[in-house]
């Protein structure tokens, strides 16, 4: 009965979520990135969002970036994705370019920066009285002077109020570029807020984004002649599109531009397509026209998660340009998607194939076809099982876990084994009691299941990868085989036999 | 003394008599784990490795069986540029009307710049053999991540081996069982290499999983032997072995067939890495039958009528 709901309950999420495949299996392309040193956990958080911060700065979707162990990165992109490994292995060895814009002047650039200052004592973090959020930063002098000489005069006082001008931060902002955008999207993106997703802050127009960031804008829903000749009047060299756009690329390579597609990372595609970052407004304190070498970035936020949000997304920012760790790429894979759908059919056709044995041999074994067929029921349930619990822990199904489960289900086969003979063997000695006999078997079973348990452990905190995935899968098998499936089995095997 | 052994085996198998250890020369059986432990322990530096594990490239494709296309013409269409080690294998699976091309070579010096060289081999190649360049598989692998796979491996795996016999010894309070638990899984993926040496079975990330999971089969034997050996009081110890070898071997056996069954399939389907890691779970089981019967059991009787 139990197992009955528990198959239930592992076909459930099957059909509702389907299984997570890795790449072994539905094809993609990963990096191995090997940093210079081994580094500490808040080091490596921070090259990991600034890396996945750069990858979708380039317009490049459906990245995921991991740190295994505290020496290298995983990067890896699905095989539905048409991302190519060589774009992102370009991304990854440029230099992130930061620049801060006043009024369409570079008022700061990535050079600049030469310290963000993450520690509370030298006032980074969030103050719950008053919401206010604070990211303090080392500017260089010549930094200092170019941007006090940019932002000078930059507050105004009108009407009695002052007001004062915004502070654009661009990563890789594209240089020598016009954005081609089609009308639906600029009706959508004609007015944004400053501060993306919140209704309260102030509203900024294409017009200031184009200003600031030298970008061409060109609002057009198919390329036509006019089209092109004004993309050759404005003398750039790249054209950047949206992604599933209906633009006629041909047209644009014949004619001399090259193009860039670009995916929405973030809340507004123009943001994307130009690199914009964050809008920030300046304060009367910075814009004096006296350089100032240590500045602070400030925001409000309700809740401490939202502030640590932002202000992570600051640092980020500020040290795009510079990585604390230089890094090399170690190993790069690329899996054809059709090839990893074939591996994996033909593994499912295999593992059919090996069932149906285990069932054959356990029936010339004990010559008892209804033993066999529960053998193989049992199996059956528990792959089920095991699977249906991959789907709800979203766990990737990779080669590793597929080995996983093949040992936890052949460790199973043993165990039956094991119940089956010691019943065997009882009936013919007649000494002790059924329920004895399964006890027996019960106690070498939670022996040989606590032995490899104590075995996988290690690989688990030790190892990475493979040997990781392949300790982790063992565990829940061997877990759902000793707790859940075998006891069913010997409840079962007490009728039948 | 070999004819005497090979008899005990036709004895268990023919007459369903596991009653082998009653005779008076059952300890010798350790000569021949102990002899082919030593044999794989010198056959090792032989042992054949993938890229995966000591770094370089290997690029496949599978076409229609139609290409033709021969391992020459893409050695000499990639000969300019001077990729060391360079070797192509082409395989044919006449079951899926399918061929695999397989080019593998060394860690391409950094001022060569690994990625152009990757992307020109993938375009010459998709060139060659008609097919689109996103058909074609890559993997690319630094030496220093295929030294540290390895090293932090090993370091995994004596833990693991330290922690089976701590557990062992809870489980039973003696010393005995957990030092031979340790050796049976070392032995077993000792058997293994030398059957992957013999049949040029590369070491890979694959076979390397393919030897994580003889630790599971290879305990279980032994723990039914250990549990009806020690724990058990009826008969006695000739025929509690007896007993345990019977169903040890009804374990071992079910999951042998299963896996040969599987090793050929996955050889007639082409499918090369699954072949790899059942051919090394075979060789591995093999190996954890002789580690298990004529060592494990040889020790514990020997152990077990000392004591008494």
């Amino acid at each position: 009965m139990l197992v009955g709901c528990l198959i239930f309950l592992g076909l459930l999420p099957l059909g509702l979520k389907g299984l997570k495949f890795g790449m072994d299996f539905s094809g993609g392309s990963l990096i191995y990135l090997q940093l210079e040193k081994p580094v500490d956990e808040n080091t490596m958080d921070t090259m990991v969002s600034i890396l996945q911060a750069r990858l979708n700065g380039f317009g490049l979707k459906d990245i995921s970036v991991r740190p295994v162990g505290d020496q290298y990165i995983m990067v890896s992109v699905s095989g539905v994705s048409n991302t190519s490994l060589e774009a992102i292995e370009d991304v990854l060895q440029k230099q992130g370019k930061f620049e801060a814009i006043i009024d369409g002047k570079i008022a700061l650039t990535g050079e600049d920066i030469l310290r963000v200052k993450t520690d509370p004592q030298s006032g980074y973090g969030w103050l719950p009285g008053t919401g206010q959020w604070n990211v303090p930063f080392d500017i260089s002098g010549d930094g200092a002077a170019r941007f006090a000489e940019v932002a000078a005069g930059k507050c105004k006082k009108v009407e009695g109020e002052i007001k004062c001008d915004k502070i654009y931060m661009f990563i890789d902002r594209p240089e020598n570029a016009a954005v081609i955008i089609p009308g639906g999207l600029y009706e959508k993106e004609k007015y944004m807020y400053m501060v993306p997703g919140n209704p309260r802050s102030e509203f900024v127009d294409i017009e200031d984004i184009r200003k600031n960031s030298n970008v061409t804008i060109i609002v057009a829903d198919d390329l036509n002649e006019s089209v092109i000749s004004m993309l050759k009047d404005v003398n750039v060299s790249t054209v950047i599109i949206p992604e599933n756009s209906t633009y006629n690329i041909t047209a644009l390579n014949e004619s001399g531009f090259s193009v860039k597609v670009v995916g929405k990372t973030s809340d507004y595609w123009l943001w994307d397509a130009v690199g914009l970052k964050s809008i920030l407004n300046l304060t009367p304190g910075v814009t004096s026209g006296e350089p100032v070498t240590s500045a602070v970035i400030q925001g409000h936020s309700a809740t401490r998660e939202e502030a640590n949000t932002e202000m992570t997304k600051m640092v980020v920012i500020l040290r795009s340009g510079k990585l604390p760790v230089k890094l090399d790429i170690a190993t790069t894979m690329h899996v054809s998607p059709k090839l990893g759908k074939q591996f994996l059919s033909y593994a499912g056709w295999i593992g059919i194939v090996a069932w149906i044995m285990v069932g054959l041999v356990v029936y010339v074994r004990y010559k008892h076809p209804k033993l066999s067929l529960m053998i193989m029921a049992n199996n059956l349930s528990e792959v089920i099982i095991i699977l249906g619990i991959a789907s709800l822990i979203s766990w990737e199904i990779d080669m590793a876990a597929l080995a996983g489960l093949v040992a936890a289900v052949g460790t199973g086969v043993d165990h039956m084994i094991v119940i089956s003979d010691e019943i065997v063997s009882g009936e013919r000695e007649k000494e002790v009691s059924l329920v004895g006999r399964i006890k027996k078997a019960f106690k070498i079973i939670f022996a040989a299941a606590a032995t490899t348990t104590a075995a996988m452990l290690p690989l688990i905190t030790l190892g990475f990868g493979i040997m990781k995935g392949f300790a982790i899968t063992t565990l829940i098998g061997l877990g759902v085989g000793v707790l859940v499936v075998r006891p069913a089995f010997a409840r079962i095997i007490e009728e039948i036999l | 003394m070999e004819i005497v052994f090979i008899l005990d085996y036709v004895k268990i198998l023919s007459c369903g008599d596991y009653m082998i250890y009653s005779n008076s020369y059952y300890k010798y059986y350790i000569i021949i784990p102990i002899t082919l432990a030593i044999i794989s322990i010198l056959a090792l530096p032989y042992l054949p490795k993938a890229v995966d594990i000591t770094g370089g490239t290997s690029i496949s494709a599978v076409v229609p069986v139609s290409v033709n296309v021969d391992d020459k013409q893409i050695i000499s269409a990639l000969s300019d540029l001077n990729l060391r080690d360079l070797s192509v294998s082409v395989a044919e699976n006449p079951l899926s009307n399918q061929k695999m091309y397989l080019v593998e070579f060394a860690p391409i010096k950094k001022e060569d710049n690994a990625t152009s060289v990757n992307v020109e081999i993938k375009r010459r190649l998709a060139g060659l053999l008609g097919i689109s360049e996103s058909d074609i598989n890559v993997q690319e692998i630094g030496p220093t991540i295929g030294k540290m796979f390895w090293e932090s491996g090993l370091r995994a795996l004596v833990f693991a081996f330290l922690f089976m016999g701590a557990v062992v010894f809870l489980t039973f309070r003696e010393l005995a069982p957990s030092t031979y638990v340790i050796s049976a899984a070392i032995l077993d993926v000792l058997y293994a290499l030398l059957g992957m040496v013999i049949f040029r079975i590369p070491l890979s990330l694959a076979t390397l999983a393919a030897m994580l999971m003889l630790i599971g089969y290879s305990v279980d034997t032994d723990i039914l032997l250990t549990n009806k050996v020690i724990k058990r009081k009826e008969g006695d110890v000739d025929s509690r072995i007896a007993s345990a070898m019977k169903t040890g071997l009804t374990m071992t056996g079910t999951t042998l067939t299963a896996l040969i069954v599987m090793t050929l399939a996955a050889w007639m389907l082409h499918t090369q890495t699954l072949v790899w890691i059942g051919a090394t779970l075979t060789f591995g089981l093999v190996g954890d039958l002789i580690s298990t019967w004529l060592m494990n059991a040889v020790i514990l009787k020997w152990w077990v009528t000392r004591k008494s």
